[in-house]
């Protein structure tokens, strides 16, 4: 018999509920921040460029008409400021966790919550979440996309909206939309005729707003997603390739996506069983992403590698979360020492490495050595431990953690201090806004505002709202105020302004494994390349 | 390598991609298509790349290719996935695909091999198919614009370009080097495609007992296609040898092959050529003559006829319609065949049951004509016959007849709505109607050493259809047969006698004079090809009524020397009128060798399987024979060709810029990577100009073929005009003016005694960018050219090179 004075029972908080909040604060801390702190750059720098042609008017190739590039040039129409277009970016990234939680049946409670994880801590999904690049809603509408296809029967009409919102999107949508088409086919499933009449109107009025470039312009069929992926292959959208954004930023994501593919290969054969719709859309869209991502190694385009993440992401979580399943049935009594010994030589091999990173060369022979010794010693310990086929499982902790430390040294750079950072590159930093303002007060003559015709996409950010300006390559004769390259020479009847004046900003990727270590260990070790100009006034 | 490797990987993956599609119109060949589906795929999606950019979904550049690419190969999946033979069909034909790919490996591996020792674009045509694959590649806006005419577009047959530029484009290789690699990809799809298709019609006329016979068809078909030659060659090789007997070789009419020494005077009746030092003849371009018969006989140099085989242009290098058209032309031969093997009649109701064929039918047909127009008809004509048999095996010759029209009526009006925005932009040029020949003709020995093996390995098709007890033969079938060689004379002599006739240099020739200028060589040979025909035609209506699976070889065979047959009477009338018959020799006789090259092998692998064994030797030993007479040329040209591979060089076809003139080079690099693809650009319009006495340009030469015109061709930008006499071939004489305005525009540039007439000049053509290289400074001399650097902004210096600019001075809203 229970007192009737005994006191309430304290409402019950599931650890999955806390992991949960954990997570999804996480996830909105690497971006918030992003907001105010990212410089304009990379992609990002393009499309603002391009959005802001299209606000007042100017044709321009930057203009990309994804629905976000339109709702970009919206806002620039109330503001000349990139941060409203970056919270609508992050508004529909933040969309994502309910997606991911929607998702807990198809991808199990936890893949679904180390998926999240992942994605959280994803640097190039940060970048492109939060940014305002044409594809910035790209990985919220993708995730939506496939808890449409997979975990919830939107009616009819919903497909309306949908596929509206996939059609005009980015090229990351286009990944899932194809690997649904393939993943439907296998599975025999075919959309109900009221869907499909839906569906096909939404991406009518897609194509047709696009192809009308959202009443910006109308030059014959677009298609946005078609558009950015065939202008990532010549367009300097970043100053690192992918291959070198994928050393990185992308390596543990990446390689932890293939293990996790060829896991859930082996996993089908041997349970003989036929992929679940889930897996068939993931395994497509991995297919999809990682031959462009592949194809489009040497091209300078953040968007494969964003792609290849994202999916790598939704494989790998399920599998994580696998994993640390059977590492839990382990009973660790003579694994703990020996992996324990392993993490200890790979300290020391990491040591030594990030010395010799520091100083810029390789050590001694003594040091050699030690590195040689530990190297072999962790690689006998875990083949020690893969001697127990019950304790296989545990192996695979050391690629999770150094990939986890990689990661999160990815994320975190990212997210703290972005500026230093090679991603988003190249970037038009607040002097370039400086220079405009410099410009315009220094004008004091009454002349034109005369500008290098070199820097003619350069000037479309950082000159936005500046009145008219002349672009030219010989000084006209009712110039008032000269932006010239500094290596060029001064033009007759001009002063020089003081200042060092930076319009662009780059920063190089680090050359060789050692500088690698050495940027990992001490994030501000990379060189810039600044475009310098020169400001001239009329001489008095 | 890493180039030709990236090139080969694309091609690989395409006939990978396009093997669900190749399973299921080819499910009867012994590969299940494998050998065609390269030349599927490369056909689909450059039609597609071309619509889709054409409407504007595509932007220009390397990833519109890989879009292209990437869109059917989710449709391959999808249709992989959905049918459920696909994998059976996968495991039987394994070793198929196996060979094929192996085959196509080295087919094209060997090719990029012999073309590394000879891989200039710099003669015949070449610049001319260089500019095509650029203009494919850079053109900003779909269709793609003509670089030799700015602001115009193309208007020519491009389709083969387009599939060299998905290549190209997609696997990021220079275009020079894409070039070559283009031609490797076409020798190698035209090897496994004619392999994949003398393969099924062996199977289907020898049986699955006689299994082993089939390589050796397939073998031969390749043989013939890509390495047979004259037999001309042989008498080459003796004359380079010191043998060359004046009466033998005058006996086989190639009296001109005669060497009589270097410094021979007027007495010699062939070339003034030493005999060669080494095994193989090392006289400058030997294998060239090969190609043109006038230098057989009696009166080297004048060109009559261009009779080619497809050795011959693989070994020139020539990336132009007819070659690339090879592979597309067997692909259209296998769908009609496999049309014709398929049960039950065809009408316009069959597209709705099978949407997939009348799709690859309309683009596959359409696409003859976008690569080469010549081909469409002969091989709708084909396609026509094909279906018409199958129906006639089902039903009544009239509901046949009518079924077989509706069913090519869908596929031929959708193809001229999907190829519409080529066909607006492609003027007719000067091409109008047909003609009689009359004229001398082709000798017959001359016929007998150039298609001699080809036709004779095709005769032994005429001894199946032969009486033998219970089958004797019909007057029916036989005057049937008579109307093939009857017909195209009794159009000919009405085409005579109602005066639309010309010879070399002859035109309206008299009606009797029609029958006189032939002589008896002319004769001779036309008795034989319609004695040869009319045999060919009988077997093929004999084994056609018998439903003898030797009909559509013998229905080949028949095609093909009819064609021969019909370039001896008639012709159609073209931009080298003067030489009448020229283009329509060169064009069809190329037809009829691919055709007999499918049709000979399968025919005589068949004689060989069909005669007793120890009578086999007696067929083999001089067909044997005839086939090593054959590759003599093949053996013997490739290391003239190549300067017997004394050193490779490179398979950038620019290489030889590169080494000679490396600023001219370093030109074509900063154009290609620096100037928009809109951008038009001056370049030297051909003429040649010098100072008079009183400082003025005086006019020296008005130009013909040459250079000029290489920053056109070599990166398909813009230039107000390039090769005159062919942008009126292509356009008419109608541009005639148009093209002269704008060289006078172009000349006013280089030759302007001020800054106000450039620039008034450039304006009217549009232009941004003024080129001075050694085609300027050798065309405008004398000091000529004027000083663009004091009043337009030098971009690009190096060397003697320079690229000026008209100075940008624009005014730029910001808000």
């Amino acid at each position: 018999m229970t007192s009737p004075l005994a006191s309430p029972r304290l409402p019950t908080v599931s650890v999955a509920a806390i992991a949960w909040v954990l997570v999804v604060a996480l996830f909105i801390l690497l971006r918030v921040g992003l907001v105010w702190r990212a410089p304009v750059g990379g992609a990002e720098l393009a499309h603002l460029s391009g959005a802001w042609q299209a606000r007042i008017g100017v044709e321009d190739d930057r203009y990309v008409p994804t629905l976000y590039q339109a709702v970009t040039a919206l806002t620039l129409g109330w503001t000349e400021s990139e941060q409203p277009a970056r919270a609508l970016a992050l508004a529909g990234a933040l969309t994502i966790p309910l997606a991911l939680f929607l998702l807990r049946r198809q991808l199990g409670e936890g893949g679904a919550l180390l998926a999240l994880l992942l994605l959280a801590l994803d640097p190039a999904g940060i970048v492109l979440g939060v940014t305002a690049t044409a594809a910035a809603w790209d990985a919220a509408i993708a995730v939506w996309l496939v808890v449409a296809l997979v975990a919830s029967r939107p009616p009819p009409w919903g497909w309306l909206l949908i596929a509206f919102l996939v059609a005009t999107a980015g090229p990351l949508c286009l990944t899932i939309v194809l690997a649904a088409t393939v993943s439907a086919a296998l599975h025999r499933h075919r959309p109900t005729r009221e869907a499909f009449f839906w569906g096909a109107a939404g991406v009518a009025l897609g194509v047709l707003l696009m192809s009308l470039q959202f009443g910006v312009d109308a030059d014959g069929l677009r298609i946005a997603a078609f558009s950015l992926i065939a202008a990532g292959f010549d367009e300097p959208w970043s100053t690192l390739n992918v291959a070198e954004l994928a050393a990185l930023y992308g390596l543990p994501l990446l390689g932890g996506g293939a293990a996790a593919v060829a896991w859930l290969a082996v996993r089908l054969r041997d349970e003989g069983r036929s992929p679940t719709p889930m897996e068939t859309l993931s395994l497509g869209v991995a297919g999809i992403a990682m031959v462009w991502f592949l194809v489009a190694l040497p091209t300078h385009s953040p968007f494969p590698l964003a792609a290849a993440t994202f999916v790598s992401c939704l494989l790998l979580g399920p599998a994580l979360a696998r994993l640390a399943g059977r590492l839990m049935a382990l009973t660790w009594r003579r694994e703990s020492w020996l992996l324990l010994l392993a993490l200890a030589l790979v300290a020391i091999a990491c040591f030594v490495l990030s010395d010799w990173a520091r100083q810029g060369h390789v050590g001694g022979a003594f040091e050699r050595a030690l590195l040689v010794v530990a190297g072999i010693g962790a690689v006998t310990a875990l083949a020690t431990l893969v001697t127990y086929r019950e304790s296989l499982p545990l192996t695979l902790l050391g690629p999770v953690a150094i990939g986890g430390v990689l990661l999160l040294a990815g994320s975190s750079g990212i997210a703290l201090s972005a500026a230093g950072e090679p991603l988003p590159e190249p970037t038009s930093p607040s002097s370039a806004r400086a220079i405009r303002d410099v410009a315009l007060s220094a004008n004091t003559s009454g002349g034109s505002i005369v500008v290098h015709e070199r820097y003619r996409e350069a000037l479309t950010w950082p000159f936005r709202d500046s009145g008219t300006l002349v672009l030219a390559s010989k000084v006209p004769a009712g110039a008032g105020v000269v932006v010239w390259p500094a290596d060029a020479p001064p033009p007759e009847g001009f002063v020089a302004l003081d200042g060092r004046w930076v319009l662009q900003r780059a920063i190089d990727g680090p050359g060789g494994f050692l500088a690698f270590v050495h940027w990992f260990a001490e994030r501000n070790s990379l060189d810039q390349r600044l475009e310098i100009v020169a400001v001239y006034v009329r001489a008095p | 390598m890493t180039e030709a490797l990236a090139f080969w990987g694309v091609a690989i993956v395409i006939a990978a991609l396009a093997l669900p599609l190749a399973f299921r119109l080819f499910a009867r060949y012994p590969d299940a298509g494998a050998g065609l589906s390269f030349t599927l795929g490369l056909t689909l999606i450059s039609t597609g790349y071309f619509l889709i950019r054409t409407v504007g979904a595509l932007p220009a550049g390397r990833g519109g290719f890989i879009l292209a690419i990437a869109l059917f190969a989710v449709a391959m999946v999808v249709l992989a996935v959905r049918d459920r033979r696909f994998l059976p069909t996968l495991r039987r034909s394994l070793r198929g695909i196996t060979v094929a790919a192996v085959l196509f490996s080295v087919l094209f591996f060997g090719y990029a091999f012999v073309r590394a020792h000879s891989p200039d674009i710099a003669h015949t045509e070449q610049p001319m198919d260089f500019l095509y694959l650029n203009a494919m590649l850079v053109s900003p806006d779909y269709p793609p614009h003509d670089p030799w005419f700015a602001g115009e577009n193309a208007s020519y047959y491009y389709g083969g370009y387009l599939q060299a530029a998905v290549l190209t484009g997609a696997s990021d290789v220079w275009p020079a080097t894409g070039f070559n690699l283009s031609l490797g990809a076409v020798f190698a799809s035209a090897g496994v495609a004619v392999a994949s298709l003398c393969a099924a019609l062996a199977r289907w006329l020898l049986g699955a007992r006689a299994r082993r016979w089939i390589p050796m068809a397939a073998a031969g078909g390749v043989l013939l296609l890509l390495f047979a030659g004259p037999l001309a060659s042989i008498f080459e090789l003796a004359s380079a040898h010191g043998v060359s007997s004046e009466g033998v070789y005058t006996a086989f009419g190639v009296e001109g092959l005669v060497r009589c020494g270097v410094g021979a005077g007027d007495s010699c009746i062939g070339q003034p050529l030493d005999p060669s030092e080494r095994w193989f003849p090392t006289d400058h371009w030997a294998w060239w003559r090969m190609s043109r018969m006038s230098y057989w006989g009696p009166q080297p140099g004048y060109t009559d006829v261009i009779t080619e085989v497809p050795f011959f242009s693989f070994l020139l290098g020539d990336l132009h319609p007819h070659v690339m058209a090879i592979p597309g032309i067997i692909l259209a031969l296998a769908l009609s065949a496999a049309l014709w093997r398929g049960r039950g009649p065809l009408s316009w109701r069959e597209h709705r049951r099978r949407p997939l064929w009348l799709l690859v039918v309309t683009l596959v047909f359409g696409s003859l004509a976008f690569v080469n127009t010549w081909d469409v008809i002969t091989f709708s004509t084909v396609l026509f016959a094909a279906v018409l048999a199958r129906n006639l095996r089902a039903g009544a010759p009239i509901s046949a007849i009518t079924g077989a029209f509706s069913y090519l009526a869908v596929p031929a009006l959708l193809a001229v709505a999907a190829y519409s925005p080529w066909i607006v932009d492609l003027s007719s040029g000067s091409v109008g109607g047909l003609y009689a020949y009359s004229d001398s003709g082709t000798r017959i020995r001359h016929v007998l050493l150039f298609w001699g093996t080809i036709v004779v390995l095709s005769l032994p098709v005429i001894a199946w259809a032969l009486p033998r007890p219970g089958l004797s033969i019909r007057l029916r079938q036989l005057s049937m047969a008579f109307l093939f060689p009857a017909l195209p004379f009794v159009l000919w002599v009405i085409l005579a006698a109602a005066g639309r006739s010309a010879g070399v240099f002859a035109e309206d020739v008299g009606f009797g004079e029609s029958f006189s200028s032939r002589g008896a060589g002319g004769w001779l040979t036309l008795v034989f090809y319609a004695a040869v025909l009319w045999l060919l035609a009988f077997a093929t209506i004999r084994l056609a009524e018998r439903r003898h699976p030797g009909a559509p070889v013998a229905s080949l065979a028949t095609l093909g020397i009819l064609l021969l047959y019909g370039t001896e009477l008639l012709f159609i009338r073209d931009a080298l009128f003067f030489v009448p018959r020229h283009n329509t020799v060169f064009k069809l006789s190329y037809q009829a060798w691919i055709i007999l090259s499918v049709a000979s092998p399968v025919v005589f692998v068949a004689a060989l399987r069909f005669v007793a064994p120890r009578r086999r030797l007696f067929l083999a030993a001089p067909v044997a024979v005839l086939l090593a007479g054959s590759l003599v040329f093949a053996v013997t040209m490739m290391p003239n060709r190549t300067d017997g591979f004394r050193e490779a060089v490179s398979l950038d076809g620019l290489h030889f810029v590169d080494f000679y003139h490396p600023d001219e080079y370093a030109l074509i690099e900063w154009l290609a990577e620096n100037v928009e693809p809109d951008a038009v650009v001056v370049e030297a319009s051909g003429r040649v100009w010098r100072t008079g006495d009183e400082g003025q340009a005086l006019l020296e030469d008005p130009g013909g073929y040459g250079s000029f015109g290489r920053v056109g061709f070599r990166t398909g930008l813009q230039v107000p005009v390039g090769w005159p006499g062919h942008e009126r071939t292509w356009r008419g004489k109608e541009v005639g003016p148009e093209v002269d305005r704008r060289r006078d525009l172009v000349d006013a540039v280089y030759t302007a005694s001020g800054p106000e007439e450039v620039v008034r000049a450039l304006e009217e053509l549009g232009a941004t960018y003024v080129v001075v290289g050694r085609e300027e400074q050798e065309r405008y001399r004398g000091g000529l050219i004027p000083p663009f650097e004091t009043f337009l902004d030098t971009v690009f210096s190096e060397g003697e090179v320079r690229v000026y600019r008209a100075p940008t001075l624009e005014e730029v809203p910001t808000r």
